[in-house]
């Protein structure tokens, strides 16, 4: 049972709940709380509900934002003839980062795994094929997690794309940048060579 | 690959054990139930990140305690030394491994890293028992001498996985699976594949190593075979789009029987391996004799075939395979054994060994009582 007070019990059980939290940083979380001054506590508590009530999903890509459509979107310098397909709104932060892609996203949701009973009808597809049908669109990139259920969604999605789009692709598997060929493991070397290219 | 030393901590009926292991023969000597195996048992642990006899890790923790430990420092073929260590912990139900002092990125990154060969009496299900035996045997050779066959086969696992369910939920739905299917299928077939390719050229190289070990052990003329039984007939294995357009083939002609099963009917997860002795089934026809030298044999040709893949000399365990063998074939087994590299060997009879067991520097007798060791005989 409680070891402190209860308010800092139900704090800290809060905090638990967060991803990557275990009860430990929970309760260093709960008491770093209670010496922060006032003003800082209102305005943490404000930001998470301000985030909750401004933040919502763009109609067009899906992804999260303020504003609908989203930046992204009703962004006119973008390319509009390229759409770059993700898992989830953090795979948008990771690919806006780099700076290098001009064209729109297609946020998915999620991806196949029929263990997690998630099926294409509860993945963003719909959305995604009526883009493509009521735009023009030359090119959709797939960008899915390397793993089974990131391979099986881009086979699915290939197969209905590419009736419809001129060039359907899906980003490399391979070496990772700045590291040593010898610290690859193996599994990613094999890959690297198998998606060789010519020179 | 030896065993320099071994530190075990609330596993199984070891609370803190620390072996300082010879470089040649290791005898665990002590009567049943006394934690002989247990130690066997660690180090196959540490080199195969789980245990050869129990399903789960919870199993081998102590009863009572909250975390189990276990170290090992390994020295390679050119003295190059290596430290492994794994926890478990009861409360988040994980075990981490640390090689040389790094956190491994997974468990899969460990296997192979250490190689062992382990003998033990419930292994004699690779010759005798049921065709899931005989993968298991396949996966954990191959996989020790490949991590990219490791990853296909945890890759191939999931997808297997995901793909049942399907089948299963249409199955208990009565209705059709659909295009649902086909991702998977796809999948399913290029990675099934990958395997079965692998597990072709496998069969390829050992053969030779079993031919050669069953007759040193066996001293006659009886000739042994292990031919690999894909779960459709691949006529050769020179063609991977023909293996794939096969596999695919095979997986049409099992729509049906999917259905009605709610099961992936056919893939590299219901191959089999046909052992003979003079060209006729081990399995159905072979002695318990012949059953035990093949099963030997199979042991030394994998300690073989490993050493070659690896470059690296693997240890061998030994487990409790005197009370299996007659004495011609124990004494065959041993000098065999020691001329191989580091092994482990646990009886309960010191007698059953050959004479010229004199402990030294090479070979070292550990005495192992209410899980806990000492060295020499007392």
């Amino acid at each position: 049972m409680a070891y402190t007070a209860e308010s800092v019990e139900h704090l800290a059980a809060q905090f638990a709940q967060l991803p990557g939290i275990g009860r430990k940083t929970a309760y260093r979380l709960a008491l770093y709380v209670l010496k922060m001054d006032k003003e800082e506590v209102v305005s943490l508590a404000r930001a998470l509900v301000n985030a909750k009530e401004k933040i919502r999903y763009c109609s067009v890509c899906s992804n999260i934002t303020e504003t609908d459509p989203c930046g992204i979107c009703s962004n006119a310098k973008r390319d509009r003839t390229v759409i770059c397909v993700v898992e989830e709104p953090s795979d948008v932060l990771a690919l806006e980062k780099t700076n290098e892609f001009k064209g729109l996203y297609h946020v998915l949701g999620g991806v196949l795994s029929p263990l997690d009973g998630i099926g294409p009808e509860d993945l963003r597809i719909k959305e995604l094929l009526g883009r493509v049908s009521s735009s023009s669109v030359d090119e959709i990139i797939l960008a899915m997690n390397p793993n089974v259920e990131g391979e099986a969604t881009t086979l699915y999605l290939s197969k209905l794309l590419k009736p419809l789009v001129g060039k359907v692709t899906r980003v490399a598997r391979g070496l990772p940048v700045g590291s040593d060929l010898e610290y690859a493991d193996e599994a990613t070397l094999s890959r690297a060579l198998e998606g060789r290219i010519a020179v | 690959m030896k065993v320099v030393s071994v530190e075990i901590r609330n596993f199984r009926n070891h609370t803190d054990t620390t072996l300082e292991c010879g470089g040649g023969l290791n005898v665990l000597v002590g009567n049943n139930g006394e934690g002989k195996t247990n130690v066997v048992e660690a180090i196959s642990y540490l080199s195969l990140t789980k245990s050869f006899y129990a399903a789960s890790d919870a199993v081998v923790l102590q009863v009572g305690r909250d975390e189990f430990a276990l170290k090992g420092d390994f020295s390679g073929d050119t003295g190059v030394r290596r430290h492994v260590e794994v926890r478990y912990r009861r409360d988040t139900a994980r075990k981490t491994f640390l090689v040389d002092h790094t956190a491994a990125e997974s468990l899969a990154s460990v296997v192979g890293e250490f190689p062992v060969v382990v003998l033990s009496p419930e292994q004699t299900g690779i010759t005798m028992g049921a065709p899931t035996e005989r993968r298991r045997f396949l996966d954990l050779v191959i996989a020790q001498a490949s991590k990219t066959y490791l990853q296909d086969l945890l890759e191939y696992r999931r997808i297997l996985r995901q793909r049942n369910k399907i089948l299963l939920d249409a199955r208990i739905q009565r209705r059709e699976p659909g295009d649902a299917l086909e991702p998977w299928n796809k999948s399913l077939v290029e990675t099934g594949s990958a395997l079965m390719e692998r597990r072709a050229a496998f069969f390829a190289s050992f053969k030779d190593a079993l031919e050669r070990a069953y007759r040193t052990l066996a001293g006659n003329e009886e000739h042994p075979g292990a031919d690999y039984v894909p779960s459709f007939k691949v006529p050769s294995w020179s063609d991977p789009k023909e293996i794939r357009a096969l596999f695919e083939d095979e997986l049409r002609q099992h729509e049906d029987e999917e259905r009605r099963t709610g099961a992936t009917g056919v893939g590299p997860h219901r191959d089999d391996i046909e052992f003979t002795i003079g060209g006729i089934s081990a399995r159905k026809f072979a002695s318990q004799g012949q059953h035990r030298t093949l099963l030997v044999a199979l042991k030394i040709a994998e300690f073989d075939y490993l050493k070659r893949q690896k470059g690296e000399t693997p240890i061998l365990l030994l487990d409790d395979v005197f009370g299996e063998l007659d004495g011609h074939r124990s004494e065959r087994l041993l000098e065999e054994a020691q001329t191989l590299g580091q092994v482990f060997v646990t009886t309960t009879d010191l007698r059953s060994f050959p004479r010229g067991l004199v402990p030294g520097e090479k070979t070292k007798v550990f005495e192992v009582e209410g899980g806990t060791v000492m060295e020499g005989v007392h």
